[in-house]
């Protein structure tokens, strides 16, 4: 193969222009003649039995042409990715206030808002559950039958006793993170239509539209070959489009009318019944040699995941994986709680689990190092995996492993070498700078004991372009553009040669989701087997037109020539093929070219015995740096810079990266300073973006991004994933930051300036209320 | 959310407006730039969404109710005047540059260009952030009806978080007040959750003249989002009085008017924060008023 030219080039989005003149429809833009407009009838209580559903005044109204119950739901009532938990449509009681217990279909908006206030439910109201941890008693109130710890996990190696005993420092604290909204711009929306031979197809953004296939197929009893699921463009999705949102209902809808029916979430209903980041309470106890040697991590997750399992029970799991972060930890004892309560629901979020842990072990390294009197940075490093070393959980570290070098870039990073020159600059004197670091591993892909495989289909097309199709959907992430990129270069063509297909159920085949930051990983190794393949067979065809033997056809940019003509022979000049000739040969004879490739992952050497989904083989790895300036009169924070050092392995596209690092650092940046969806009593008191607090672009601080490339040989040119890790260690740097700044210790995000003033005060020895 | 089925009515004239307006009184709700009423419209009634509500009287067709002018030293501001507008105006960056600064922090440009101050004044929300500068700017605000107009002060058309004072069928046409000498610098100063699209969480407006000798002539200072009724803190105004300010002087007012913020409004849970946070933004406010930038 050639050097690669569109790999690691800084390639523009192969979607930017439609994005920026607005020319792209997103499925939420979608409109068909006849169409009707859907809405779901919310629950009226947190937690309540349903008594009685009477929908006759709905369907009286006129312009209304379907109410449906559970009643109306043919196949199985349930959804959820690991276990079906959660009620297409209420039917013996509700569990949180997004739930589902009517749907309408109507000629307008209106009059569907109009029938949903027309069914009549009666309730009868149970006692709300909402602390995870009185949720664990056996006393509690029961959200579902069989109790209220969907999941447990406990996972021991080493000693952690013995090494407590002898430490030299141990740290032990109680960490608390909030219930992080995905806020991504478009709400959770879509169209489904039929056709004459009863055919259904979902227009949806999501991030697996196979799996949305077979939810779909089994709540309507439908067989799936009966279903097309289309999920590109997403509008963004960051984990809160994994599971199903309206796909059932839109779906259900178009069975029972006949006509295209469509449904928009308003951003308040996505805001109570939509996903959610598991709040986490984290006790962690962790524990050091006099000469900086890390000895144990004892950790306690206890996690809030509403109403219904979805995937918590894996969320719980990767926060156990990743509770030791990117560090040698001979001695753990870790457990997770996943707790049921009436608090909205938590499942997928980038990042998966790792983002609350890592806050509450980040704080731990910083504490541990300032009692060793160690600088910050050193201490990580000496810390660091290794590859070949045993990590926490026992897997031994086989593939790539850029911990050292992201600490080591960001030891060189101008934040960090001028930081006390920095610090000693505040804007004004009753201001204080701090300069933290926070490193982590993050897991690509589904990890071990989860089917994790990838497919791709290349298509030549007759003008010489290639379509290429793989299933994981572009849901702002870029994964098309890099896909393309990939493509061109195992294709020898141009990235403008390349027509992506992508999220499509019916016109690619099943690569799994657009989650666990392994789409690229994925769909690039798939493409690559597919190319190989399409290769051999334009090459069949060259060398039959051209009488040249299989072995001399050789490949150009766009074309192939056989590299010795017999005498004579061809006709055409040189000897030489366009991809656009071959087309055209193929087709004279009845052919079109079309290859399929796939793959499998492969996992770490070693599983956790009864549990699935962890731990990884493959991990990206990251540094960030933040200089924050902290106002001690007021508790406002203000991230003024920030570095973000990932290991992607390859970048396929620098520009990508960049941007992919750019949003995470703000993303990690509100979860540290500002959001949290307050529930109360099972009440969302955060419905809209005036009361949920996300960074503006001014509140944005001026980001840099270095990538430090440690190739993976198992991945696509060397490429492993970034999607998720990019969010994660910005938020202990900013926290770690606001210590370095003040002396004060965060433990409880988000860091608001109410929280950081009263932490000042208390450190100052005033008592609260003074 | 709930849609609800309304009457929209375009008057041309304040006399079709308050006509409309006396005979519908409590049904009906004047609208022009829309950034309030509308969001309160999407909430349900129990949750503080407009009740009753049967009309919508759009004001903003009606001629004459939008600009800035100036006549013998006082200030007009017609009601339809946008926020982006004031900020932008000359005649108020040099007249009353702390409304031109409050009018900057409204929420987004978008906001900024459709939002007009009468409708910020009406609506009476306790975060709005024209409000604290127009107290300590003493403006006046002109309300319209059949039988004419009259003038009432700023802090009067306040009854409450959320309620005005206009009696059915009043519309609000402008708003007064005297443009400040050379002699006076001023200041807004607001504590938001984030740098834009921030409501206030507290802000504080100061005017202050000084002489020549650098003593305090006059001090006016409104604190917002913090009081049960905007006001100004005429305590705190008098600890600078007369004085050439310094530290302590300047720390003694800022502590008062957050001292008298937790006398007025009692001590609640979030007392222990926004205190001293009111005290800080009020130190920076009157330095800023004092000529010294202390950000």
């Amino acid at each position: 193969m050639d050097e690669p030219r569109w790999v690691g080039a800084r390639v523009s989005r192969i979607d930017a222009a439609d994005k920026v003149t607005g020319r792209l429809k997103f499925m939420s833009d979608l409109s068909f003649p006849g169409m009707l407009w859907g809405a779901v009838l919310r629950s009226a209580h947190p937690h309540a039995l349903i008594k009685k559903i009477d929908t006759s005044k709905a369907e009286a109204i006129d312009g209304v042409v379907a109410v449906l119950t559970h009643k109306d739901v043919p196949g199985l009532n349930g959804f959820g990715i690991v276990v079906p938990d959660q009620p297409v449509l209420c039917f013996d009681k509700v569990r949180y206030m997004g739930d589902a217990v009517a749907l309408v279909a109507a000629t307008s908006k209106e009059k569907a808002s109009e029938a949903l206030r027309a069914i009549e439910v009666e309730y009868e109201p149970l006692p709300v559950v909402d602390d995870p941890e009185e949720a664990m008693l056996e006393s509690s109130p029961k959200v579902h039958a069989d109790g209220n710890i969907h999941h447990h996990i406990k996972v021991e190696r080493g000693d952690v006793d013995a090494a407590f005993r002898e430490a030299a420092v141990v740290v032990e604290n109680t960490y608390y993170t909030p219930r992080q909204m995905h806020a991504f711009m478009e709400t959770e929306s879509g169209v489904a239509t039929m056709d004459e031979d009863g055919n259904i197809t979902v227009w949806c953004g999501s991030q697996h539209p196979f799996r949305d296939q077979l939810q779909i197929a089994r709540a309507l009893g439908m067989n799936p070959r009966k279903i097309q699921v289309v999920s590109t463009p997403t509008g963004g999705a960051f984990g809160g489009k994994d599971e199903i949102t309206v796909q059932i209902y839109l779906a259900l809808l178009a069975l029972r009318t006949g006509r295209p029916v469509k449904i928009v979430l308003s951003r308040e209903e996505s805001a109570v019944a939509g996903m959610k980041r598991h709040p986490m309470k984290i006790r962690m106890k962790t524990a050091a040699a006099a000469d900086g040697t890390l000895l144990a991590n004892e950790v306690r997750v206890v996690a809030d995941t509403g109403a219904y399992a979805s995937l918590g029970g894996p969320v719980v799991n990767l926060a156990i994986e990743h509770s030791c972060g990117a560090y040698r930890m001979p001695n753990v004892k870790l457990e997770g709680f996943c707790v049921y309560t009436n608090n909205g629901l938590a499942g997928a979020f980038r990042g998966f689990g790792a983002n609350q842990v890592i806050f509450a072990l980040e704080t731990q390294i910083d504490m541990i190092a300032e009692r060793l009197g160690m600088d910050r940075l050193e201490f990580r490093r000496k810390n660091a995996l290794r590859q070949g070393d045993v990590a926490a959980l026992g897997h031994t570290m086989t593939a790539s492993v850029g911990a050292v070098a992201t600490l080591d870039a960001a030891s060189k990073c101008e934040i960090w070498v001028r930081r006390e020159e920095l610090k000693a600059r505040p804007s004004a004197p009753h201001k204080k700078r701090g300069v933290g670091i926070a490193t982590e591993l993050h897991g690509c892909g589904l990890g071990v004991g989860l089917p994790d495989y990838g497919a791709a289909t290349i298509e030549l097309l007759p003008d010489g372009r290639f379509a290429v199709g793989v299933s994981c959907p572009e849901i702002g992430q870029g994964n098309t553009t890099a896909f393309a990129q990939m493509a061109a270069d195992s294709l020898g063509c141009s990235v403008e040669d390349i027509v992506m297909v992508s999220g499509d159920s019916r016109y690619t085949l099943d690569s799994g989701t657009s989650t666990a930051s392994r789409s690229v990983y994925t769909g690039g190794n798939a493409i690559r087997c597919a190319a190989a393949r399409m290769r051999e067979a334009i090459a069949d065809v060259a060398a039959e037109a051209l009488g040249a033997p299989r072995e001399e056809i050789a490949f150009g940019r766009g074309s192939v020539e056989a590299r010795s003509c017999p005498a004579g022979e061809p006709t055409r000049s040189a000897g030489r093929l366009s991809f656009r000739e071959i087309a055209c040969i193929a087709e004279s004879k009845g052919r079109r070219l079309k290859t399929e490739g796939d793959f499998i992952w492969p996992v770490a050497d070693r599983g956790v015995e009864g549990y699935f989904g962890l731990p990884h083989l493959i991990y990206s790895y990251i540094t960030q740096v933040a200089l924050v300036e902290v106002n001690t009169l007021t508790g406002e924070v203000e991230v003024l810079r920030a570095v973000s050092i990932p290991d992607p392995g390859k970048a396929i596209n620098p520009v990508g990266i960049e941007a992919q690092s750019e949003g995470g650092v703000v993303m990690g940046m509100g979860y540290a300073l500002m959001e949290d969806t307050v529930i109360e009593q099972g009440i969302t008191k955060t419905p809209n973006f005036s009361t949920y607090i996300i960074p503006t672009s001014v509140d944005a601080p001026e980001i840099e991004t270095i990538i430090v490339e440690e190739l993976e040989p198992s991945g696509p040119f060397g490429a492993k994933g970034i999607g998720e890790a990019v969010c994660v260690p910005i938020t202990p740097a900013i926290t770690n930051a606001i210590h370095d700044a003040t002396g004060i210790w965060i433990t409880h995000i988000p860091a608001t300036a109410e929280r950081v003033y009263m932490a000042l005060r208390k450190q100052a020895g005033e008592p609260a209320g003074a | 959310m709930s849609p609800r089925k309304l009457g929209y009515v375009v008057p041309e004239t304040l006399r079709e407006a308050s006509e409309f307006l006396r005979e519908h009184a409590e049904h009906a709700r004047v609208i022009a730039g829309g950034t309030d009423v509308l969001v309160q419209l999407r909430r349900r009634p129990e949750r503080g969404g407009a009740d009753g509500l049967r009309w919508l009287v759009d004001i903003s067709r009606i001629p004459g109710l939008a600009g800035v002018s100036s006549a013998s030293g006082t200030i007009r501001i017609g009601a339809l005047t946008t926020h982006e507008e004031i900020a932008r105006n000359p005649i108020i960056r040099k007249g009353a540059p702390l409304l031109a600064e409050a009018c900057a922090s409204v929420g987004s440009p978008q906001i900024r260009a459709r939002g007009t101050i009468g409708g910020n004044i009406m609506n009476a929300s306790p975060a709005a952030d024209t409000i604290p500068a127009l107290v300590a700017l003493s403006a006046r605000v002109r309300l319209s009806d059949l039988g004419g107009t009259r003038d009432i002060l700023i802090t009067d058309i306040f009854e409450g978080p959320y309620r005005n004072s206009a009696q059915p069928g009043e519309v609000l046409v402008g708003v007064y007040f005297d443009a400040l000498p050379p002699t006076c610098r001023s200041a807004f100063v607001k504590l938001g959750r984030r740098e834009a699209l921030a409501i206030a969480r507290l802000s504080c407006a100061v005017v202050i003249e000084r002489d020549g000798a650098g003593r305090v002539v006059r001090a006016a200072i409104a604190p917002g989002a913090c009081l049960p009724m905007p006001a100004q803190v005429s305590s705190a105004e008098e600890i600078l009085a007369g004085k050439v300010p310094d530290e302590a002087t300047v720390d003694a007012a800022a502590r008062e008017v957050a001292e008298e913020m937790v006398r007025r409004t009692g001590v609640r849970w979030s007392t222990d924060y926004k205190k001293p946070a009111l005290e800080a933004i009020a130190r920076r406010a009157i330095w800023r008023a004092l000529g010294v930038n202390v950000e």
